[in-house]
């Protein structure tokens, strides 16, 4: 088995809100290897974003806290490394890109004060180097005249060209591991696919392992490894990814599947996952999913199901798993 | 058949202005820049293409929402671009929206009851306040509402709920036509098909018209019994949804197509993926020519019409499969269907 460059153990995130707590993650296990890309799935308020903050050390605390758990990144444990120390990852060893790139860059600065910031910082590159070293990357990442647009401020580029300046910006200094929450879902679908073509080209340029999160099944389809998909703070399923599309084992999984139109498929009738996405300040005891499942039984309503392995890295939190469980 | 609803050469310009006291009109936003087609009785058209291309504007000149620059808009043979306010207000009953954002589009300060029942007191189409609840309650029950709910405020409900308490306030004038615009791209996914099942079901049930206005190609497909795309304010083609998706002609077409991804990780990996380059070009100054041509790979491969493509924009050729390509007009275009595996 290839090394991991990160584990995740039984991570928890808590919100203190006038709600009471939430467990926005509620005992979330995972690893990714080295080079691997990991596709966390989930709808809004699945804590798939909240996931990764914790990660990156981006929890905003008060509110909220990481009750629990283990991140190792590398071997060194994240939840309980120091601000400084945490400082110095990110950006340089982990990076993160965003959904909206407009609120993510900063619009009174210059695209090359935002390039060169991190060089300057991480690396200890001089403003020369930097600014050589920041062109090449915008060059890298397809935007055309780079020299003349690095100076330019974000508002002058366009959607796709400020999710590019994002990526340039967080493959700066190579970082091991990229994050990319949602990179694609404000952008139109012929620039989604150039996108997603220049993750994918990096990735095999640089090595870099990718958690890649979104809401579409067909994102991670053609570009992750494996997938994770999360439900009202847990994890549902995981598998390779050929894996979870074949043999879904979770209803949730299933029902995911099943209710988005495929382009290359007819115009049958969509089965809609019944019911309403759940509330996270009022979870129901035993599974979250089960007041909207099918198959759920008295035993899904008291008690969360453990982990059944389905075969090799699949595996389900399901009482009633739609694939036979390996002993 | 003949059509519910005919579009001939619509525009939609909105004049840039400069200037505090003397507004000069410095350019114009061209966009819809010469739309035509036709919507049958019963029928579901899907309009596609991406953002800024035009679609959004199109539905609302159509509902004279704008009042188009150019171009006429008939409803049932009535011009409804040559009709004051007043003379359209009858029409207004027969022609609803649903649109994107369920948490803009409902007034928080109303109760449901009220934000569906309004259009029902606005037309009169109620006598008194039992009938009006009555009506109202129906059309919750229809979009699948709980009718206790009727006295709560939108922000109570989720947001494929507040999609529903839309499309009952559009159901209730018993329209004949509605203009769908983007109604499930603000929703979760599991929640999108809830919302695509209950708009066919209204459409058998009632006989209603869509004008099915989406990003989304999957749902359009889904959802759409004819497809038209757009491209900065141009209809490049038009079929029905299976010779479209199966045999695209219009080189932007082909690579909107290729761009979906499929959520199927074997189909994926077989998938050959035309990738355009650049972005979309402003629709203020749209290129000449045939709007694509800047990013057109078959302009590329056919060196012998790219003056062409330049010079001259393409009309849409052919009759119920309709193409806007100078290649394609060059090589001819198959029959409808002809494509069909």
């Amino acid at each position: 088995m290839a090394e991991n460059l990160l584990e995740v153990h039984d991570l928890q995130v808590h919100f203190r809100t006038d709600g009471g707590v939430v467990r926005a993650v509620d005992g979330v296990s995972f690893h990714l290897e080295r080079g691997a890309t990991l596709g966390i799935v989930g709808e809004s308020g699945s804590g798939k974003s909240v996931t990764c903050n914790a990660i990156m050390g981006l929890i905003p605390t008060p509110p909220g806290r990481i009750a629990g758990g283990r991140v190792l990144f590398g071997g060194r444990d994240l939840v309980q490394a120091s601000a400084r120390e945490m400082r110095r990852l990110r950006g340089n060893e982990i990076s993160m890109i965003f959904q909206d790139p407009m609120s993510s860059l900063n619009p009174y600065l210059k695209v090359s004060r935002q390039l060169t910031e991190v060089l300057e910082l991480h690396q200890r590159l001089d403003r020369k180097a930097a600014r050589k070293r920041g062109i090449e990357m915008l060059e890298h990442v397809g935007i055309p005249d780079p020299a003349r647009r690095f100076d330019q401020y974000p508002h002058q580029f366009s959607g796709g060209m400020r999710q590019r300046v994002m990526i340039a910006m967080a493959l700066l200094c190579k970082p091991r591991l990229l994050i990319a929450d949602e990179p694609t879902t404000a952008l139109d679908v012929t620039i989604q696919a150039q996108i997603l073509e220049l993750i994918k080209q990096l990735k095999e340029d640089e090595g870099t392992s990718v958690i890649l999160i979104t809401h579409d099944l067909g994102v991670v389809a053609g570009m992750a490894d494996e997938i994770m998909v999360m439900y009202a703070g847990r994890v549902a399923e995981s598998a390779p990814a050929a894996d979870l599309f074949r043999r879904p084992a979770h209803p949730y999984t299933r029902g995911l599947l099943d209710s988005v139109p495929r382009l290359d498929a007819d115009h049958d009738e969509l089965k809609p996952i019944r019911g309403l996405p759940p509330i996270v300040t009022k979870l129901p005891p035993g599974c979250p999913f089960a007041p909207r499942c099918d198959f759920a039984s008295d035993a899904c309503r008291r008690d969360y199901p453990a982990a059944k392995t389905i075969g090799g890295e699949h595996f389900t939190h399901c009482h009633h798993p739609l694939q036979e469980v390996s002993a | 058949m003949s059509a519910l609803l005919s579009v001939r050469d619509l525009q939609m310009h909105f004049p840039v202005r400069k200037g505090v006291v003397f507004q000069r009109e410095v350019a114009r936003v061209k966009a819809v820049d010469g739309v035509s087609f036709d919507i049958r009785p019963g029928e579901t058209l899907g309009l596609v293409g991406e953002s800024g291309c035009g679609k959004s504007t199109t539905g609302r000149a159509i509902l004279q929402l704008y009042r188009p620059t150019a171009g006429t808009v008939h409803f049932e043979g009535e011009d409804l671009t040559k009709l004051s306010e007043k003379a359209l207000f009858p029409y207004r009953r027969h022609m609803q929206m649903i649109f994107q954002d369920p948490y803009a589009s409902l007034n928080p300060r109303m109760t449901v009851g009220d934000i569906i029942g309004e259009p029902l007191v606005t037309h009169r189409l109620v006598s008194d306040k039992a009938q009006l609840r009555r009506q109202v309650q129906d059309l919750m029950v229809q979009c699948g509402l709980n009718p206790q709910y009727v006295r709560r405020y939108p922000h109570e409900f989720s947001g494929g709920q507040r999609q529903r308490i839309g499309i009952a306030r559009a159901l209730a004038t018993r329209p004949k036509f509605i203009v769908c615009d983007e109604p499930i791209a603000a929703l979760d996914v599991s929640i999108q098909a809830q919302i695509m099942n209950l708009l066919k079901q209204l459409q058998k049930d009632m006989g209603l018209t869509f004008l099915f206005i989406a990003h989304d190609l999957s749902a359009v497909r889904h959802i759409s019994d004819r497809i038209a795309v757009m491209y900065l304010g141009r209809i490049v083609e038009v079929a029905d949804y299976e010779t479209l998706y199966r045999d695209p002609r219009h080189p932007y077409t082909q690579a909107l197509i290729s761009a979906v991804p499929i959520p199927d990780p074997e189909v994926e990996a077989q998938r050959s993926r035309v990738v355009l380059e650049g972005d979309v070009p402003s629709p203020l100054n749209p290129p000449s020519g045939c709007r694509f041509h800047t990013r057109c790979p078959a302009r590329r491969l056919n060196p012998d019409v790219a003056d062409r493509c330049t010079r001259d924009e393409p009309m849409l050729i052919g009759q119920g499969r309709q193409v806007a390509c100078h290649v394609v007009e060059r090589d001819g275009l198959p029959p409808a269907g002809a494509g069909k595996a």
